[in-house]
């Protein structure tokens, strides 16, 4: 039992975490129809900047959030004055390089910063241990899955209560229609690349102190959200818990299948529902809540 | 075919005069000829040293395993980030197939059979996706190849890496120095421009071009748009193994750290830096990004941020890359002149 629980726990804090990454790639197609290739690397420079701002400064942990929600903002316009502004007309396929080209960017910059050995980005609560059902679960595995619920109400609220969710909800449903009504993708896309860019840098802050904080930190989480954005049709909801579902299985198939392959099942995820059932598992129903 | 070349073309048209199509309006055999000459004089200016002939072996295989990436991305239509796993699976079964057969010929051969099925397997499962999704699925399935490759370490040594590989041998000769490698480098991409050069020429590109285009609308016309860029793709990836294979034989030691997506990244970069509306796009563009982390060697740790906004000035200031570079420059030229 104990054992059981300690999977499963361990798969929803790896979940939350795949959860607002796949969260942030969604809402930025959805707003502006790019598929940012630099998430990956914005995971990275969020872990960064929490290390930092809390081991090189001395910063208080609290603060830390707020401080690199604040930077991964900044960081997220700043990306898309570069790499998606100038581009904006031309083919998805080179604003797909263009995003590549900045993951690559801030990959190397960090490198330079920071050297690329490993970092250790301490939790605010220390190792400290809890026993749920006999499991022994870190107060850091807690604390990303209370953060993950919190940024998931904020962002329903922002989506389904305001005007800028609105909005985007326009976009995704029909874009030509939206564009038609007025709605100003110009002005609309550097906010939506921040608040994209800012879930990222949570969820990098969130995984870090589970591993350790290197440039290579975010590629292979990259994938991971992307076979639960595939998974999740493409709309938040299904999106966060097809997330959750990828993690949970890799988890449980780490415990009980073979761990050695344990960084495959993500991948055996992806490939299996791209060729199956490439629409996603989550049905789709367009058109009906607006 | 840029508007004001059309209306040239109109209006020959109109004078009554036969206007050839695109493709053979430029020399391509006597330009390939020229290419083949150039480059077999290169070491004798370039490569003075072992280090000099190495980065010219690693410009030649990369270029083609550009070219395979061309094949994929420009023949086919299909975008695919999957070439670093074509790479590594060419060198894997290569090396094995040459140790299996007794012959680095046949080892180079079963390379470019097994990934040129592999390719065609991969494109049949993912035929239905849209292009986005056709290239994260070949990212998963070449990360999940790269994964099997790390088990299974009985074929592939794993991290450890592979030593007894086979030496090259063209009409009995064994090429040992890395110097003598570069011509059977250079043959087979001769070889490999001069197939597509040929396929270019030929009807089957009109049939690709409207199966890359309007897909649906060649299939109404009677063409097999799915079994044409099939078989475009399969080649495509073929040559990536060829690649892969000339690669392992190039070594005399390999591992599982050689293979990563970054490659897949570089190949991309390549063919956009080098252009996609040329042949030679994929050759000019891997020479660069060979050559361009060689020459900011001296810019240490920075050379790698430099390296990625240089990428980034190049793909927003010439969109059809360095190939392109006349036609841009004559557009700036005419433009500074207007004012």
């Amino acid at each position: 039992m104990a054992h059981f629980v300690a999977i499963v726990i361990s798969g929803l804090t790896q979940g939350s975490v795949y959860a607002l990454i796949a969260l942030g790639i969604v809402l930025l197609q959805n707003a502006t129809g790019v598929i940012n290739f630099a998430q990956g690397d914005l995971i990275t420079l969020g872990a960064y900047v929490g290390f930092w701002f809390l081991v090189q400064n001395h910063g208080n942990p609290v603060l830390m959030y707020v401080v690199v929600i604040l930077v991964m903002f900044v960081a997220g316009v700043a990306l898309e004055r570069i790499g998606y502004a100038p581009l904006r007309n031309r083919q998805p396929l080179t604003i797909v390089i263009s995003t590549f080209a900045l993951g690559l960017a801030i990959r190397s910059a960090l490198g330079a910063w920071q050297g690329s050995d490993g970092l250790n980005l301490p939790s605010p609560f220390g190792s400290g241990t809890v026993s749920i059902f006999g499991a022994a679960t870190s107060w850091q595995s807690l604390l990303t899955i209370g953060v993950t619920i919190v940024v998931g109400v904020v962002l329903y609220l922002l989506m389904q209560r305001s005007s800028l969710g609105r909005q985007v909800r326009a976009l995704a449903a029909d874009r030509e229609t939206a564009l038609l009504q007025g709605i100003r993708v110009n002005r609309l896309s550097p906010l939506i690349f921040g608040l994209s860019s800012a879930l990222a840098g949570v969820a990098g802050v969130l995984i870090a102190p589970a591993l350790s904080v290197s440039p290579s930190l975010g590629f292979n989480m990259l994938l991971s959200a992307f076979a639960a954005v595939i998974l999740g049709g493409e709309r938040l909801g299904g999106v966060a818990f097809a997330a959750i579902f990828v993690a949970l299985f890799q988890s449980l198939a780490t415990g009980y299948v073979s761990p050695n392959l344990s960084d495959a099942y993500p991948f055996i995820v992806l490939v299996l529902v791209l060729a199956i059932r490439p629409q996603g598992l989550v049905k789709v129903v367009r058109g009906v809540r607006f | 075919m840029s508007v004001s070349e059309a209306r040239a073309t109109l209006k020959d048209l109109a004078a009554g005069k036969v206007v050839p199509p695109p493709a053979y309006r430029g020399r391509q055999w006597l330009f390939l000829l020229l290419f083949a000459v150039v480059a077999w004089f290169v070491p004798e200016i370039y490569g003075r040293s072992a280090y000099h002939d190495s980065i010219l072996n690693q410009i030649l295989i990369n270029a083609i395993l550009a070219l395979g990436f061309y094949w994929c991305f420009r023949l086919a239509g299909q975008f695919t980030f999957g070439v670093f796993a074509m790479y590594a699976a060419g060198a894997y079964v290569s090396v094995w197939g040459a140790n299996y057969f007794g012959d680095f010929w046949l080892g180079l051969v079963s390379a470019a059979v097994v990934t040129g099925l592999l390719g065609a397997l991969a494109k049949l499962v993912f035929a239905r996706l849209s292009p986005i999704y056709f290239a994260i699925a070949t990212v998963g399935l070449g990360g999940l190849m790269l994964i099997l490759f790390r088990e299974w370490v009985s074929f592939t040594g794993g991290y450890n890496g592979v030593g007894d590989i086979k030496i090259p041998v063209f009409f009995g000769d064994k090429l040992n120095l890395t110097h003598e490698r570069y011509y059977l480098i250079l043959a087979l991409l001769v070889l490999f421009l001069a197939l597509t050069i040929a396929v270019i020429r030929s009807p089957v590109m009109r049939e690709l071009a409207m199966a890359r285009d309007k897909g649906p609308v060649a299939a109404t016309a009677g063409l097999r748009p799915r079994t044409l860029q099939l078989i475009a793709f399969a080649v495509g990836t073929a040559m990536q193994g060829v690649a892969g294979s000339l690669y392992a034989h190039n070594s005399s030691y390999f591992s599982l750290e050689s293979f990563s997506v970054d490659i897949s990244l570089s190949v991309l970069l390549m063919v956009l830096l080098g252009g996609l509306g040329s042949i030679y796009g994929p050759v000019i563009g891997a020479a660069i990004v060979v050559l361009l982390p060689e020459l900011l060697r001296g810019a240490e740790k920075y050379s790698e941020v430099i390296y990625a906004a240089l990428v980034l000035v190049i793909i927003v200031a010439f969109p059809g890359g360095i190939a392109d570079i006349r036609r841009v420059a004559g557009r700036w030229v005419r433009r500074a002149r207007g004012r």
